[in-house]
């Protein structure tokens, strides 16, 4: 499940990394978001959330990276002993050497360890520093405390509902039932279910916020929002993040695999809708009222966004062809934590039958 | 370089020759680290590799992140200084977001750090013909002496296949013995 969720993080973010390039408009000049002093003896602001997304954003995928790629070394040192002809010797290079020394197990272990301790806080701030590409700009319903936290939710919410499907669609088309069970799908249900609640609870407090303060500006963003040309947008929004899932993973007989794989569907509709609705009705309503307008996407813009989706589903495709979904040594070493057990409990009553039998004798 | 090595089915047996190995060092003259163990997945748990347990990565992860974070304010610092921007009286060099350019390759350091000596502590990525065997991806562990005196090659594959190894193999880099023993590559 750990390799599942990774590889989303991954492209995801090598995805959304273009994104600034795209938007450049002049793409051949990308390296001027390097932050280095240009020829004209400029250096980059660091002062703006833009430098801190390169550096938040380099960080977290060379962290993700190595947090896929580590584990992956065994898994292809597998694939390498199997595989046969120009496949044994691509994997051969991947693989690295890799023996299974404990020496290799052992710092394996304690890089993963290293790397998962690390990347929790890198996953937080670099969702925190997106927050705050918005939240610092003064633009109405932008400039707010709660976008840091409301951001990182939002991105483990929608996270989570990518993972689900993601999981479904692996093991239906790789077979892999008896690997990824409906108590995985369970459980994660679970998890989004809090999330659906907490993801309510911070559209809430963020929109409580702005009517109690009424100021003009905010307010006009809101209504066409709440009730303007972007209500259905806002309600379909809701549906698909809280009224749909919630009962769906709030019971349990619903809670299966079809249940929890068509909550995260519309989840993650209504998590796009989300970012939609934070980028596009602020901007028509700016603080000054000259600077206001009306937005539709063109041509471009769409078949981006289309280019987008048909990009990560291809980048996951690829690397479910020529990557073991799932890691097959972590998986061993959790079958064998049964036997273990047994082992331990056998161990256990063995010893408390010699103690009870030394018992009566020294009593004696 | 010859080796000679047992595969063996499961953790216990595997032990049981390592154990026996271990204890017959003297008497074959092998040297304790000729000693090689292989398998799929880690044997921790199972008693295997304790000597290897000592490592100085957790303490290099948090040393690589103090450094990333120097390099952060160096590298912000300088550039504030390097180009002032007009700050109305507020400090050219700004705390807030240099601690989010520190904080970010403070993670970097500690991440760069532990994939460096993840590298160098196992030796990876090593290419050389070295002693391995494709079972060990099939379940099987690799026990084994890799710096053989062919005097006592017959004793140790006797105590191997003793102890309950399934196969008992040699292995040898040099050409010339590709002939004369059953060679693994």
């Amino acid at each position: 499940m750990t390799r599942c969720a990774e590889a989303i993080t991954v492209f995801a973010l090598a995805i959304g990394a273009q994104y600034p390039i795209i938007h450049l408009g002049r793409s051949w000049l990308f390296f001027w978001l390097i932050p280095y002093p240009s020829e004209r003896g400029i250096w980059p602001n660091f002062r703006s959330p833009l430098v801190w997304d390169f550096f938040a954003i380099s960080t977290y995928l060379t962290g993700s990276l190595t947090f896929l790629l580590l584990p992956i070394i065994p898994d292809w040192a597998m694939v390498r002993d199997r595989a046969t002809g120009l496949r044994k010797r691509i994997y051969t290079v991947l693989a690295l050497g890799w023996r299974g020394t404990p020496r290799e197990w052992h710092r394996l272990e304690v890089a993963m360890r290293i790397m998962a301790v690390t990347i929790l806080p890198v996953a937080v701030s670099v969702h925190t520093i997106v927050s705050w590409d918005f939240a610092m700009a003064p633009v109405p319903m932008w400039h707010s405390t709660v976008f840091g936290p409301y951001f990182v939710a939002g991105a483990i919410f929608s996270g989570i509902a990518a993972l689900i499907i993601a999981m479904a669609l692996v093991r239906k088309a790789l077979h892999l039932e008896e690997y990824l069970k409906p108590l995985h799908f369970d459980n994660l249900g679970k998890l989004l279910l809090v999330m659906s609640l907490l993801w309510i609870y911070f559209i809430f407090a963020e929109r409580l916020t702005v009517w109690y303060g009424n100021q003009p500006a905010e307010m006009a963003a809101f209504w066409s929002i709440q009730r303007g040309k972007f209500a259905v947008l806002f309600w379909t929004m809701i549906c698909c993040n809280f009224l749909i899932p919630f009962p769906i993973l709030a019971i349990k007989k619903l809670r299966t695999i079809a249940g929890t794989v068509i909550a995260s569907s519309t989840i993650v509709v209504g998590m796009w809708l989300e970012r939609f609705l934070i980028v596009v009705p602020p901007l028509e309503h700016k603080y000054l009222p000259y600077d206001w307008g009306s937005y539709r996407p063109t041509w471009v813009e769409i078949t981006i966004t289309v280019g987008t989706f048909m990009g990560m589903i291809l980048l996951y495709v690829l690397f479910a062809k020529f990557v073991p979904i799932i890691s097959i040594w972590e998986l061993k070493g959790g079958q064998h934590a049964k036997p273990i057990a047994e082992q331990a409990n056998a161990t256990v009553n063995l010893a408390a039958q010699r103690l009870d039998s030394t018992l009566p004798s020294t009593s004696s | 370089m010859i080796a000679i090595y047992g595969l063996f089915p499961d953790a216990n047996s595997a032990r049981r020759a390592l154990t026996a190995l271990r204890a017959a060092c003297s008497r074959f003259h092998l040297n304790p680290k000729a000693i090689v163990i292989m398998s799929s997945e880690p044997l921790e748990e199972e008693g295997f590799g304790w000597e290897e347990e000592r490592t100085l990565m957790p303490w290099l992860a948090p040393l690589g992140a103090l450094v990333g974070a120097g390099v952060g304010y160096a590298l912000s610092a300088f550039t504030q200084r390097s180009y002032p921007l007009p700050t109305g009286g507020m400090p050219i060099v700004a705390m807030w977001p240099t601690g989010i350019i520190m904080y970010e390759l403070m993670m970097l350091g500690a991440i760069l750090t532990t994939i460096v000596a993840f590298v160098i502590a196992t030796g990876l990525p090593n290419y050389k013909k070295r002693l391995y065997d494709p079972e060990v991806t099939n379940g099987k562990i690799l026990v084994g002496v890799s710096e053989l005196d062919s005097a006592c090659r017959a004793e140790l594959e006797q105590l191997l296949y003793q102890d309950g190894a399934e196969q008992v193999k040699e292995f040898s880099t040099y050409r010339k013995y590709k002939n004369r023993f059953q060679v693994t590559t």
